[in-house]
């Protein structure tokens, strides 16, 4: 009796889910706009609403899932624009793996937002860091609880912006504006690949909506049969997940973004940002099952970045550093697990990771503290010899696999240099040659007017003394 | 009736904030003069446009969308040509300066009514001969002016040879081609935006937009398909120049060229949610792009130099609200989700890759090379270490302005919408 109007009641909850921390977003930047300084206190405050509200609501959504109360999985809140059959729907879903995924992000973005209070005290951007931290977890939840993928990609562009403009965050320096750039580039590259499979999916089949899936029950992109476009679709979807989430070749911005404050490392790269690649793919995963070469080239990506990552995280010498190859090698063995059609398994894998991961990042600065207290009171430094004579480093004995982990496996170089560096220097060249030529000839012309200029003056100088 | 009344006496209101400012004895009260008259021909303009708009409410029919989009797109260049003005630098710009940007705007506004292809090919010419003189006065300007002359004498001709042949493709082609400054017929662009104070070249932003609304009555449509093709490569050689730049007023021409390219591909595109979407992007010009000119020029005037992008500046330190207007601005021209760049990236996208789909996939490209440009302009010029901390953050009248630039992005994503 109860359920129609519960039903209801949660069709409410998804979309005020989404505009909670959009509102405290807001909430928060306008203040300053106008000249008006509000307190730490004011700005905890309205996170606390924003994040924890929306927390709370995702909890309860799940709970009501979970007590079998009758949820309705997608949930229409009008249109946005239309032309012709082009038409914008405003959906959001509602199941098991946006629910499990989005209760949980949400929930580590609460526990992070209550850590920072402490730990960004006084700190110039505290304001900055929050703002950019809703607006993070608008996009988390919209990325989690979208309806189709039309509006998955607005809550990913959301994610991708505020966590550019985190790594930037200590913006003294000119290492983090670098490394922020790099992260940027390699999001917008790769984003290319899903605004493309929407495109696709549009033209192919008239629409990119999540479906339920009999099966399993979660929402799914359906794959349709005889779709050509389909399989460009599923393709470019792999390499939008692909620089999200890290993968090889495009690991190499993952350690650069931990230049950022910790909370933001432990939540974006650690946790959260990192693992939207597979839950996007989760979300395709017919799409990109129906594929077999595909689903076998993801399982060849994951697992080879899961050896990169662990190969080079060994030799790195700082601990955010191996934190983040750690990272990617987890992201690699869930995307392997995803290629491999192991859902459920990928799901807890993700949680599981991010919960473990944003622990062992949160606690990372304490810990330096820690050994250096401890090597104090020591009077030495505390050797790293035992370590390296562990099993797992054995095999780095060899030169060449040494070398390899040391230069990354030659992927930044191979991006940077040899990729990038070779365009833009192509570039630059026709640029400088565009800028001679044109030169020359605006000079060439302007030395003949002078010339021209002056016998019309003199002209008119004969004229008068004559 | 009434509503083409009050267009043209917008227009020559515009037209008389000319005269007002040549004739005016400094420059604060040129300016003041000026931005009046072209604050007045909005008002008149916009007038106009509601009094018809209940009736032909909707961008989504696309029989009405000539009537409707080259309104909008005259009222939008007329609001932007008031931003414009009052965000003018005084100490910068001379009276003729003030003149030469009402008489840009005014042509802006004028040109979307061109009813045949000789207008629409002439018309400009106005407005680019004013900005000639304007660059022939300074030194700096005057390589500029030169190859501002070449190339508009190149598209006159151009223009006039395929109107007397009957709307030839390739006369006309490369008469828009040189118009959007694809390369390599760009130079002329990049030194407008080096020579030009930034306000005076959001006027030749704001004028190209609306040529380009009017262009495809000047273009057969036999070649359209073959000139989509032509628009999108330029729109990916923009971006990807636009990436390889080492000054910022270089990159932000090369950003706003790759746009106008995407809007000229949309418009000559066989979908009607590309061509909506064309209008939508020509509109997200004149209003984002125009606005994040403006505001490096403001950014500019208070480091008394030309920005690079080869170092982060530090000037976040200084100008956080600056900073903040100019990201906005700068990311809702590249597409920032739930605003109108957004609307109009979706809409051409949609509607023009099932008729080119390569072609769109290069106008993909170029849309996410345009962001990394952005975000690395932003980045640029205001992360990095600060210098000594100087106090002069946006004043009151800027910040109304750009306040109210970022309301329009977000209102005419939410307000103006196809449905």
């Amino acid at each position: 009796m109860l359920s129609e109007p519960l039903s209801h009641v949660a069709a409410w909850l998804v979309p005020l889910l989404v505009a909670l921390p959009v509102a405290a977003f807001v909430a928060i930047l306008l203040p300053p706009l106008f000249g008006r300084a509000k307190s730490e206190a004011w700005t905890y405050g309205l996170v606390r609403i924003g994040v924890v509200g929306a927390t709370l609501l995702a909890l309860c959504l799940a709970v009501a899932l979970l007590t079998g109360i009758e949820v309705p999985r997608t949930v229409d809140a009008g249109r946005w624009f239309a032309v012709g059959h082009d038409v914008f729907e405003v959906r959001f879903g509602l199941d098991g793996l946006g629910l499990a995924y989005g209760s949980f992000s949400l929930l580590l973005v609460a526990l992070a937002a209550a850590f920072s209070r402490r730990y960004l005290h006084r700190e110039q951007g505290f304001h900055r860091f929050y703002a950019l931290l809703v607006l993070f977890a608008a996009g988390l939840a919209l990325v989690c609880f979208a309806g189709s993928l039309d509006m998955l990609l607005i809550g990913w562009e959301l994610v991708g912006i505020s966590s550019t403009l985190l790594i930037a965050f200590f913006n003294q320096r000119p290492n983090p504006v670098r490394n922020a750039l790099r992260a940027f580039v390699t999001y917008r590259a790769c984003d290319v690949g899903l605004v493309l499979a929407i495109v696709c999916l549009h033209v192919g089949w008239g629409d990119a909506d999540f479906v339920r899936d009999p099966d399993g029950g979660w929402l799914v992109l359906p794959y349709r049969e005889g779709a050509a476009l389909g399989v460009l679709a599923a393709g470019a979807l792999v390499f939008a997940a692909m620089g999200k989430s890290a993968q090889v070749p495009f690991s190499g911005w993952l350690p650069r973004a931990m230049e950022g404050p910790t909370p933001s490392s432990a939540i974006f790269y650690g946790a959260l940002s990192v693992h939207l690649g597979p839950f996007l793919l989760l979300r395709c995963c017919e799409l990109v099952q129906s594929e077999p070469w595909l689903a076998a080239t993801l399982v060849v990506i994951g697992l080879a970045t899961a050896g990169h990552g662990a190969l080079v995280g060994r030799v790195q010498t700082d601990i955010k550093s191996m934190l983040a190859y750690g990272s990617v090698t987890q992201v690699g063995l869930i995307m392997a697990e995803v290629g491999l059609g192991l859902h459920l398994l990928a799901l807890l894998h993700i949680i599981g990771h991010a919960g473990y991961r944003t622990l062992q990042i949160l606690r990372a600065p304490s810990l330096l503290h820690d050994r250096h207290h401890l090597e104090q009171m020591l009077g030495h430094h505390v050797s790293h010899a035992a370590d390296l004579d562990s099993d797992g480093h054995r095999w780095l004995a060899a030169p060449a696999m040494y070398r390899h982990a040391l230069e990354r496996g030659g992927l930044d170089a191979l991006l940077a240099d040899r990729f990038v560096g070779a365009l833009l220097g192509a570039l630059r060249r026709f640029d400088r040659c565009e800028q001679r030529c044109a030169s020359a000839f605006a000079r060439a012309v302007l030395r003949r007017l002078p010339r021209r200029r002056a016998r019309a003056g003199d002209a008119v100088e004969k004229a008068h003394v004559s | 009736m009434y509503p083409d009344l009050m267009l043209t006496a917008g227009i020559a209101c515009a037209m008389s904030g000319a005269l007002l400012s040549v004739l005016a004895p400094d420059r604060v009260v040129a300016r003041g003069a000026a931005t009046a008259a072209v604050a007045l021909a909005t008002l008149v303009v916009g007038a106009g446009l509601l009094l018809r708009l209940p009736e032909r409410s909707s961008l989504a029919l696309v029989p009405e969308l000539p009537w409707l989009s080259s309104r909008v797109v005259a009222f939008a260049a007329l609001a932007s040509g008031v931003v414009a003005l009052a965000l003018s630098p005084v100490l910068r710009m001379s009276r003729y300066d003030f003149a030469v940007l009402c008489v840009l705007v005014a042509t802006a506004a004028a040109v979307p009514f061109a009813a045949s292809a000789w207008l629409v090919c002439l018309l400009p010419l106005v407005g680019f001969t004013a900005v000639t003189a304007s660059l022939a006065g300074r030194d700096e300007g005057r390589e500029a002016a030169v190859l501002l002359v070449g190339c508009m004498g190149l598209v006159t001709v151009l223009g006039a040879l395929g109107v007397a042949l009957g709307v030839a493709g390739v006369p006309m082609g490369l008469w828009l081609l040189t118009l959007v400054a694809a390369p390599p017929l760009h130079s002329w662009y990049l030194r407008l935006a080096q020579a030009l104070p930034l306000n005076l070249f959001a006027g030749v932003v704001i004028l190209q937009a609306s040529v380009l609304e009017s262009a495809v009555i000047a273009v057969p449509e036999a070649s359209q398909a073959t000139l989509s093709w032509l628009l999108a490569a330029a729109a990916l050689a923009n971006s990807l120049l636009a990436v390889a730049q080492r000054e910022a007023r270089r990159a932000a021409a090369c950003i706003v060229a790759s746009q106008l390219a995407v809007a000229a591909f949309a418009e000559f595109s066989a979908g009607d949610a590309a061509v909506v979407g064309g209008t939508f992007m020509l509109l997200t010009v004149v209003t984002a792009s125009t606005g994040f000119l403006l505001l490096l020029g403001a950014l500019e005037a208070r480091r008394g130099e030309t920005l690079g992008l080869v170092r982060p500046h530090g000037c976040y330190a200084s100008w956080p609200r600056l900073a903040n207007a100019f990201l906005v601005l700068g990311l809702v021209s590249a597409g920032l989700p739930l605003t109108l760049g957004y609307v109009a990236s979706d809409l051409v996208l949609r509607g023009a890759f099932a008729g080119a789909a390569l072609p769109t996939v290069l106008v993909v490209v170029s849309g996410a090379l345009n962001a990394m440009t952005m975000m690395k302009m932003y980045l640029y010029l205001f992360q990095g270490a600060a210098g000594r901390p100087q106090p002069s953050d946006l004043r009151p009248r800027e910040l109304t302005v750009a306040f109210g630039l970022m309301l329009a992005a977000f209102a005419f994503a939410f307000g103006l919408l196809p449905n």
